[in-house]
């Protein structure tokens, strides 16, 4: 008789998930499910709003890249009144949505994913933690501490606040930062370029003993997509999009975000309150794609910032130049981008434009719909928005970054589940290894459900008729 | 020095109770204490906190009855995301910075995470855990 494990809550993560693996008669995995069980309903309740209320109202989104959220929204909004912020504008929102990638990245990293690699996937369950890491290697849990405060300093420093800034606003920022701010943020970048460079050094180090999870945390064929910049190069606020096939084939180069649903279809599953997103001229599930980090770094030529491409290079030489399909190194790509993030905040600060008064520019409603689309830490965002004359919203239609990812993180724990998990013997560590596939992804799923859920992580274990056989408390 | 953090939501109803507490203090110029206002706990806080001799904790919390001022003395352990627990914060401090603060959690109990049902009780919870504090820390 065939069985259901359910693993609720999926842990270390931000957001509440569960995940079901269907075992067969025979006892081996026939597939497993990510369920995402919150709902929040953002695109309906802003619809009637002013468009000036968005940034503020979308960054509550979330609490964890309220800023991403803001500099989506605030590009919509852009487009709305018709106008390209001045480039000192633009240079600030691109330093603050680099500090946001900065600091998220950090915290997945060092706090939220290494302790699986310090103590190995099957170490007792008390152990796979920070607790543990403070315990036993303190400096690291620091580091991860320092690196992510720099992130939320300059988060701090330009938009006051840390979380839910309204310094961006439609038409660029609200106000230039001082020399002061500037020179306190370029004092503290040295230490936090060693501190990832000492992350990185460390990673590649325990690659070795990791061999059967990078080959089956959600190793397969699927597209990729992310913004580059007109040279092809890393780019996380500006740019076109970019959607490259599993061997380094690029399908579709150039795109205007503002024509994302010609590219992009939305389906709902109804096991899910995720939306999974599907590349269109494939059509839904072959259309399957990932963002984010790893993503980013595939569909990319080189970051285009000194150690960061040093970086790159080696990273690219894992499938001898072809796209890194291996899901387990989104956290190298996640390391590589901090590099880039520092280096690239560092000379964003040093252009002269940055300093400028001219932050903003001033229309009214000039359009009656915008797309703002950017690169958040887990992958692209799209804010779609309509207005009337008056710039009331009458439609509102976001991807969050987490989002674009459903097929292919549903696809990574099918094959982890399949490879490690006995499913007449579940052991803790092979659960422990689906999850894990998850947090590769970082997924933000309070944002990408635009929800408002309560907290729950959880394995289910079903037989052939769904009915639930065993229930596996992750918390 | 003495350091109050009060944390919450001050969109959704009660639970910005800590938030407000702060804003009570704020009007009475307090001499050696740092006042914080944050939506929630985040592991970075520790580097503001670790040079601090007593940190106070001022947040709401699920339960009855209503507007009962509670200081639990024990937290269930939460986990660790991106935002984590009072207790996980003193933890973090005692063994990364060797640092042991003293430290009070006060916490109004409440259900009303949508609006303030009744302002009268919630202004005084407010002034009751404020002029509590105030002691604290004089």
């Amino acid at each position: 008789m065939s069985e259901k494990i359910v693993i609720d809550p999926v842990t270390r993560i931000e957001g509440h998930a569960k995940i079901t693996i269907n075992v067969n008669d025979s006892g081996k995995v026939d597939d497993a499910k990510l369920h995402v069980t919150q709902f929040r309903g953002f695109e309906k309740f802003c619809e009637g709003r002013q468009y000036t209320e968005m940034p503020g109202l979308t960054a509550r989104t979330c609490g964890i890249c309220p800023v991403s959220h803001l500099i989506s929204s605030s590009k919509a909004c852009d487009e709305l009144l018709a106008v390209r912020p001045p480039k000192g504008g633009r240079n600030l929102r691109r330093i603050i949505n680099l500090a946001q990638i900065l600091q998220s990245h950090a915290l997945n990293f060092f706090h939220l994913s290494a302790a699986d690699m310090l103590y190995g996937f099957d170490a007792p369950k008390g152990d796979r933690n920070i607790f543990k890491m403070m315990q036993t290697h303190p400096e690291m849990a620091k580091n991860g501490i320092k690196l992510r405060a720099f992130g939320q300093k300059i988060i701090e420093e330009l938009g006051g606040k840390r979380i839910h800034p309204s310094w961006i606003v439609p038409g660029g920022v609200s106000h230039q930062i001082s020399q002061e701010q500037k020179s306190n943020i370029l004092e503290q970048i040295p230490e936090a370029m060693d501190i990832v460079k000492g992350a990185l050094k460390w990673y590649v180090s325990q690659l070795p003993k990791y061999k059967r999870e990078i080959e089956f945390f959600g190793n397969y064929k699927s597209m990729f997509m992310g913004l580059v910049n007109k040279h092809g190069k890393l780019e996380h606020y500006g740019g076109m999009l970019r959607f490259m096939d599993w061997d380094g084939t690029i399908l579709d180069d150039g795109v205007d975000p503002k024509h994302y649903q010609q590219y992009i279809g939305e389906y709902v599953e109804d096991f899910s309150y995720l939306k999974s997103p599907y590349y269109k001229p494939r059509g839904y599930k072959n259309g399957m794609y990932r963002v984010g980090p790893l993503a980013r770094l595939n569909v990319a030529d080189s970051c285009g910032t000194p150690l960061a491409d040093e970086a790159f290079e080696d990273f690219m030489n894992i499938n001898n130049g072809k796209p890194v399909l291996n899901t387990f190194y989104y956290h190298y790509a996640r390391l590589i981008e901090i590099i880039y993030c520092i280096e690239r905040i560092e000379e964003l600060l040093n252009e002269p434009e940055t300093m400028s008064d001219n932050v903003r520019s001033y229309a009214s409603v000039n359009r009656l719909e915008g797309v703002g689309c950017s690169e958040a830490p887990r992958g692209t965002l799209f804010h779609h928005y309509k207005v009337d004359k008056t710039g009331s919203i009458t439609g509102v239609n976001m991807i969050i970054a987490s989002g674009n990812n459903n097929l292919a993180m549903n696809a990574g724990i099918k094959q982890a589940a399949c490879e490690f998990v006995d499913g007449a013997n579940p052991s803790d560590g092979d659960l422990n290894r689906v999850e894990a596939v998850i947090r590769c992804f970082d997924p933000c799923l309070s944002c990408s459900t635009h929800a408002l859920g309560v907290v729950a992580t959880k394995v289910e274990i079903k037989d052939m008729n769904g009915k639930t056989i065993k229930l596996i408390d992750r918390v | 020095m003495n350091i109050v953090i009060g944390y919450g939501n001050d969109l959704r109803g009660e639970d910005g109770f800590g938030l407000a507490v702060i804003d009570y203090l704020l009007q009475k110029n307090l001499k050696n204490t740092k006042l914080v206002k944050t939506f929630q706990l985040t592991p970075e806080l520790t580097l503001e906190l670790e040079h601090h001799k007593q940190i106070i904790f001022v947040d709401s919390a699920l339960g009855s009855p209503h507007y009962s001022v509670a200081t639990p003395l024990k937290q269930e352990h939460q986990g660790y995301s991106h935002h984590i627990s009072p207790h996980t914060l003193i933890s973090m401090l005692n063994k990364l910075y060797n640092s042991y603060p003293k430290y009070l959690i006060y916490s109004i109990l409440t259900d009303a995470f949508d609006t303030i049902q009744d302002e009268i009780a919630y202004k005084n919870s407010i002034k009751i855990v404020g002029d509590q504090i105030i002691k604290s820390v004089i």
